[in-house]
Order: C-alpha cells, then sequence, then structure tokens
C-alpha cells in the first residue's frame, strides 16, 4: 500500500492513503512503458496528461470521483433519464448513496484539494 | 435459458436509454435472461478511485459484487469499463488474502461480505462464449451479406479478452459480425483509444484521434464501423458531427457507426423501426437502404 501513500509528511501524519498528482502522473508513465495490450488504455491517458499543461483532466478525474461520493455513480442519472427509462418499460434502477458514504467515512476519504 | 445479474453501469441508463431496452431484447431472442442487481454504486469507473484511493477502488467494486452473489448469479455488464473494473476487484480479492481481508473488515460496516463465488464478464464475452457466433448465425433472418465492417474493441475490453483467451490481437467482435454475415476489413488505428474520456479538457486532440481514424477507415473502404462499448459509440458518432462542422470531413464521407447488438438485432429480424437508428447523429439509414432494409 505505500504507493498509494501521499507524499507529503503531514497527510501521512493524518493517516491519508491517497496519491498525490505527482505520483499519479509517475504511474500513468510507468504503465505506458509497459508493452502488452493491456496498457493501450493507459498509454493514451498518459499522453493525454503529458499534454495536460493546466492540470485540467486530474480535476476531471477528481470530479468523477467526487461524483461517485456524492451521487453513487460517475455519471449521474438525471430524472429526465429515468422518466425516459421508465416510458420505454425498463426496470427501475436504483443506485447506493449511503454504503458509499459510510464506506468512505469507515476508511479515510478522499482527498479533494 | 441462461440468467445473469445485469449490471448496467452509469453511461448507458444516463444516456442510451433507447439501446438499454434494445440490449434487453436481443439477449431475449438469443436466450439470456437478466435480473437487475439493485441498489448498486458506480463500478467504480477506471480513472476515479483506482488512482486516487485503492482501498475504496476495491471497497466498492467488492460491494458490487457481493450483490450478485447474494443473487447467486454472475455479473453480465454492456459497459467495456465496468467490467473491467469488477473483473480486476474480482481477480485480485480472490488471490490477495490480505486485501480481501481489509475489504471485508470494512464491508462488514454495512453489513455485506465478498466471498468471491461469482464470475464476470462483458457483454461481448457472453456473446462470443455463452451464446456463440454460431448460435447467432442460426438466428439471422435477414443476412448482412455484401456490408464491410470495420470494429472497434475499446481500450477497456482488452484487459478480458487477454485474461480470458489469452489473444493479442482479438478475433472476436470480427467472428461476432461475421456471423451476421458480414464481411471485416483491417484498419490501421483499430487499438487506439477513442479518447471520449479526453473531450471535457482537450477537444481538440480527441477530434484529431477520431479524424485519424477515419482517414484510415475511408483508406480502408470500410461501410461503417462496428463497436461494442456504448461510450465509443458516442464519441465516432458525434464527433463525426463535429468534425464536418469544422469542414474537417465531408458531410457525404461520414461513416455509420454501430453498436454491435444493433446490427445484431437487425440481422436476426427485429424491425428496423425499433431500434433506435434515429438517435445516430450520423445517419445510417441510406448505408442500410443500400443493404435491402427499409
Amino acid at each position: 500500500m505505500n504507493d498509494y501513500i501521499s507524499d507529503s509528511e503531514t497527510e501521512l501524519r493524518r493517516g491519508l492513503q491517497l496519491y498525490s498528482r505527482k505520483k499519479i502522473y509517475a504511474r500513468l508513465k510507468r504503465l505506458k512503458a509497459a508493452d502488452s495490450p493491456r496498457n493501450i488504455l493507459f498509454s493514451f491517458y498518459s499522453e493525454i496528461l503529458n499534454r495536460d499543461s493546466t492540470g485540467a483532466i486530474m480535476e476531471h478525474f477528481r470530479n468523477l470521483t467526487e461524483s461517485i461520493l456524492e451521487t453513487g455513480t460517475a455519471i449521474p442519472v438525471p430524472e429526465s433519464q429515468l422518466a425516459s427509462r421508465r416510458s420505454l418499460g425498463l426496470p427501475q434502477i436504483r443506485f447506493d448513496t449511503d454504503d458509499v458514504k459510510i464506506l468512505a467515512k469507515k476508511k479515510d476519504p478522499p482527498r479533494t484539494d | 435459458m441462461m440468467e445473469f445479474a445485469f449490471f448496467p453501469g452509469c453511461s448507458i441508463p444516463s444516456g442510451f436509454p433507447q439501446y438499454e431496452r434494445l440490449l434487453l431484447r436481443v439477449l431475449d431472442r438469443l436466450g439470456v435472461s437478466v435480473r437487475y442487481l439493485d441498489g448498486m454504486t458506480c463500478c467504480p469507473a477506471p480513472m476515479t478511485f483506482d488512482i486516487i484511493d485503492e482501498d475504496m477502488f476495491y471497497l466498492l467494486g467488492a460491494r458490487n459484487l457481493s450483490l450478485a452473489q447474494e443473487m447467486g448469479l454472475d455479473i453480465l455488464s454492456p459497459c467495456n469499463g465496468c467490467t473491467m473494473t469488477l473483473s480486476r476487484v474480482n481477480k485480485k480479492l480472490r488471490t490477495d488474502e490480505n486485501m480481501r481481508g481489509r475489504v471485508n473488515a470494512v464491508l462488514k460496516e454495512v453489513n455485506r461480505e465478498y466471498k468471491g463465488s461469482i464470475g464476470v464478464r462483458s457483454l461481448l464475452r457472453a456473446l462470443y462464449e455463452d451464446v456463440t457466433p454460431d448460435k447467432i448465425a442460426q438466428n439471422v433472418k435477414t443476412p448482412l451479406t455484401g456490408l464491410k465492417v470495420a470494429v472497434h474493441y475499446g481500450c477497456h475490453a482488452y484487459e478480458e479478452l487477454e485474461d480470458y483467451c489469452g489473444l493479442r490481437k482479438p478475433r472476436v467482435l470480427e467472428k461476432l459480425c461475421e456471423a451476421l454475415g458480414a464481411e471485416i476489413v483491417e484498419y490501421d488505428s483499430q487499438n487506439e483509444c477513442c479518447l471520449v474520456f479526453a473531450n471535457p479538457v482537450d477537444r481538440d486532440y480527441s477530434l484529431e484521434s477520431v479524424h485519424r481514424k477515419h482517414m484510415d477507415l475511408v483508406r480502408a473502404k470500410a461501410d461503417c464501423l462496428v463497436v461494442i462499448c456504448a461510450s465509443c459509440f458516442s464519441q465516432y458518432d458525434s464527433s463525426q458531427e463535429i468534425l464536418s462542422w469544422i469542414d474537417k470531413i465531408e458531410e457525404s464521407r461520414q461513416i455509420p457507426v454501430f453498436l454491435y447488438p444493433e446490427l445484431l438485432a437487425l440481422a436476426i429480424g427485429i424491425d428496423q423501426s425499433e431500434i433506435g437508428f434515429e438517435q445516430h447523429k450520423v445517419s445510417p439509414l441510406e448505408l442500410l437502404a443500400r443493404l435491402g432494409f427499409r
């Protein structure tokens, strides 16, 4: 689990187990270097990250993570689409928003700064 | 009748409910029944907790797996990303006792336990291994004879493909298309990621990538592109429209994109008006008319 501990000693003392941005970049670069079809995905992520001088994509990934904590999914299913699903006769769909918060609380929640 | 616990993910219910309905209908016609997981959470999506908090990644994945465990059914997901995540979590927790112990210690807080008793498969794998191309071919009523198809697996599909059949160059989607009577054409950028995830932050880069792929498809004389992932579909379908707006692609040279189950539905006799082609940005109707579908 050491790879998942953030760089800063202060954060270590607070017990946060999160990648720092620096480690995320480093990890994706390592994945890019690996020669395997399974790393096609990460090759492209890391290419994007290499171009991402503003850090916008990191913010994007973090927003998706926060959405999971808030709504249960990375891409929230809006009420209009739930209504559309109902009108199409699709089975009702229910995403949990309680357990995810309990689990996040029981282990340290992701840092958002 | 085969039965699976259905994990639709978030991208299909949030953006493609008509496709979701078609998918259920096609599966039913091929002898596959599904029961939706109740109270699922995000799988969690690739590039979220996997890079931000490993414990949460395994916890959320294990919680979802435990829901299917209660149903006593393997998970079937039409989303490549969900399949990749849930398979990865399952594999890790089945083989790493220490991680499984840590995950279960926290899962207890929500009265759940991961046991590792169920499997996970993608739609692609279920169609190929459980339904099989032979059975699909037997169900074809109108073969897609003369249709030149280029396939795109999507980046999230490769991990499962490599894991279950050791393929470095899979021929799974190709064989499924051939079962419908279509002809496969090869092209250069087949393995590239569609880059849909990059749209919110670097649209120019992702459009360049789609444009490159489009030119490869034109050179290969493909009639259409066939994908298995709704996000890839959305990227290649809607980006071609944008590329036409900015004069990078002539509208007459746009290449229709199909989700494989759409072509499957057409070939097994589901009425064209019920498939949802009117939702496509690049209309496939002229192409389909050329094949005799009206």
